[in-house]
């Protein structure tokens, strides 16, 4: 068999398991300490409690505590997601990015812990 | 003034060296120094200022060389491998960076004339360019498929990659473009040049023939500056948009269209940072959290970026000699097999195991394009799907 005919195929399994992975994986819990510079634009996990939450245009920002610090993360309307309330705990995954000089995170995925 | 001309003089140095390192992505250099530079070194902001502006504008300048020599290319150079492997093969390497070089050039002056433009025009219709992005990129997509003679297959290709970019975007890995990218535009080169065997011919070391770029030059004017304020556009989203445009290109034009649109995206960076506020490169972001930008400030980092640029030149000049010199003594395949290696190397440290399987699955795509030639082009849907998910 020609070898050029089993790249398509070959290339379609690899991409369908990354698929299934990025739906499956899910990046290690973090404290907020922890984060770091080097992880920014990174999936990362947080647990926390909501300590304040403020309504903008288009988005909704969760201030976000946990034993070691807080951070604010960012509900993007867009996402859909359900919105939780003030002091649940919850588990955030995202991207971590910056904000005036300051680490969010971009929520992708949220999770009630209570 | 004497520290600050050393910080230009390191500047210029060091983003040499990150430059011709194969697969390093300036933003990679940036996380790296902000890493180091939060121990306090005490060194003067303005001095710190000139050192990443001139650092970033080198490493624009100098990346070209090991995509084009070693078809090692990092996330902004990806599309260059391809004509300049092309031109490589023909002996002409060398011709090829001079493009590059030309076209990082006129990028720069480009830059310098847009700016009071820049400054006056993005704060009244950021929102409103912002907003038609998703018809632009949608429209791009559409006739980039299109224009494949093997249209079926070159759908297939973009959306195999799209959803391949989705994937590695999604994955708990750091730096997910690194093997995403190498994988789609260099491994899988590398690869096909050992199957095939190539030989690179003795390199001609001449000037090339000045070319006409007047539509190359318009091309990057209009479409550059979008993208050092939109997020999720990148470069090659640019350099993708003006290939629609211009329709037929000569592969030293897109070269050329390359070099500029990155200079004009890292220069633009900065004037978009002083004028909305918003950083869109590694380097404009550093700036960013350093100090607010008021006119002074903008003024000096436009001052370094031509400074830095011209000098960058010489260097640029310098190295690419070298390596048309030195490149036919040694063995293309050996250098190809010790580049893929150094790339799993990279990736594994890097984006971890999980780095190797995107850099596996984006390698195996690249190769199912160049088997069925199908324009590696279509390859872009990798940044241009989520680009289209991002702001829709």
């Amino acid at each position: 068999m020609n070898p050029k005919t089993l790249l398509l195929p070959a290339s379609f399994t690899s991409i369908f398991i990354l698929l299934i992975l990025s739906l499956t994986i899910e990046p290690n819990l973090t404290k907020i300490n922890q984060l770091k510079q080097n992880q920014l634009d990174s999936l990362i996990k947080i647990q926390g409690q909501i300590i304040k939450i403020q309504e903008k245009n288009k988005i909704t920002i969760l201030t976000l505590k946990d034993s070691t610090g807080t951070i604010e993360a960012v509900l993007f309307d867009k996402t859909k997601l359900n919105k939780p309330a003030a002091n649940q705990t919850i588990e955030a995954i995202g991207k971590l990015s910056k904000y005036n000089n300051q680490l969010q995170i971009n929520i992708d995925k949220i999770k009630n812990v209570d | 003034m004497l520290i600050e001309i050393t910080a230009l003089a390191l500047g210029i140095i060091i983003g040499t060296l990150t430059g011709l390192f194969p697969g390093i992505h300036i933003n990679l250099v940036i996380v790296f120094l902000s890493t180091l530079l939060s121990y306090n070194l005490g060194i003067p902001i303005l001095s710190l200022i000139i050192f990443i502006v001139s650092l970033s504008v080198t490493h624009t300048f100098l990346d070209f060389i090991p995509g084009i020599f070693l078809g090692c290319p990092d996330e902004d150079t990806a599309l260059s491998v391809l004509p300049g492997h092309q031109m490589l093969k023909e002996g002409k390497g060398y011709e090829a960076i001079i493009h590059t070089l030309k076209g990082c050039l006129t990028g720069l002056l480009i830059s310098i004339i847009l700016t009071p433009v820049f400054i006056f025009l993005l704060p009244k219709f950021y929102e409103l360019i912002k907003q038609s992005m998703f018809l632009i990129l949608a429209i791009t997509s559409l006739f980039l498929i299109i224009s494949d003679e093997n249209k079926f297959l070159a759908f297939i290709i973009f959306m195999f990659s799209g959803f391949l970019g989705i994937a590695s975007m999604n994955l708990p890995i750091q730096q997910p473009l690194l093997p995403l990218l190498t994988g789609l535009f260099g491994c899988s080169t590398l690869i096909t040049s050992i199957s095939k065997k190539v030989e690179i011919p003795k390199q001609e070391i001449s000037k090339p023939f000045s070319r006409k770029n007047f539509k190359t030059i318009l091309a990057s004017v209009f479409v550059s500056p979008l993208c050092s304020f939109l997020p999720g556009i990148g470069s090659n989203q640019a350099a993708i948009i003006s290939y629609e445009i211009l329709r037929k290109i000569e592969k030293q034009d897109f070269l050329f269209l390359i070099g500029s649109i990155n200079t004009i995206i890292m220069s633009l960076s900065f004037v978009t940072l002083y004028a909305i506020n918003k950083a869109r490169t590694g380097s404009a972001v550093f700036i960013g959290q350093l100090t607010p930008l008021s006119p002074k400030i903008l003024l000096i980092i436009l001052s370094t970026i031509l400074a830095s640029g011209i000098l960058a030149s010489f260097s640029t000049l310098f190295f690419a000699k070298i390596f048309a010199k030195h490149i036919t003594k040694f063995s293309y395949a050996k250098i190809s097999i010790i580049v893929l290696l150094f790339i799993f190397a990279l990736v594994l440290i890097i984006s971890k195991p999980l780095g190797i399987l995107v850099l596996f699955s984006s390698t195996l795509l690249g190769l199912t394009a160049i088997q069925f030639n199908v324009r590696r082009t279509q390859l872009m849907g990798c940044l241009i799907l989520p680009a289209i998910f991002f702001v829709f």
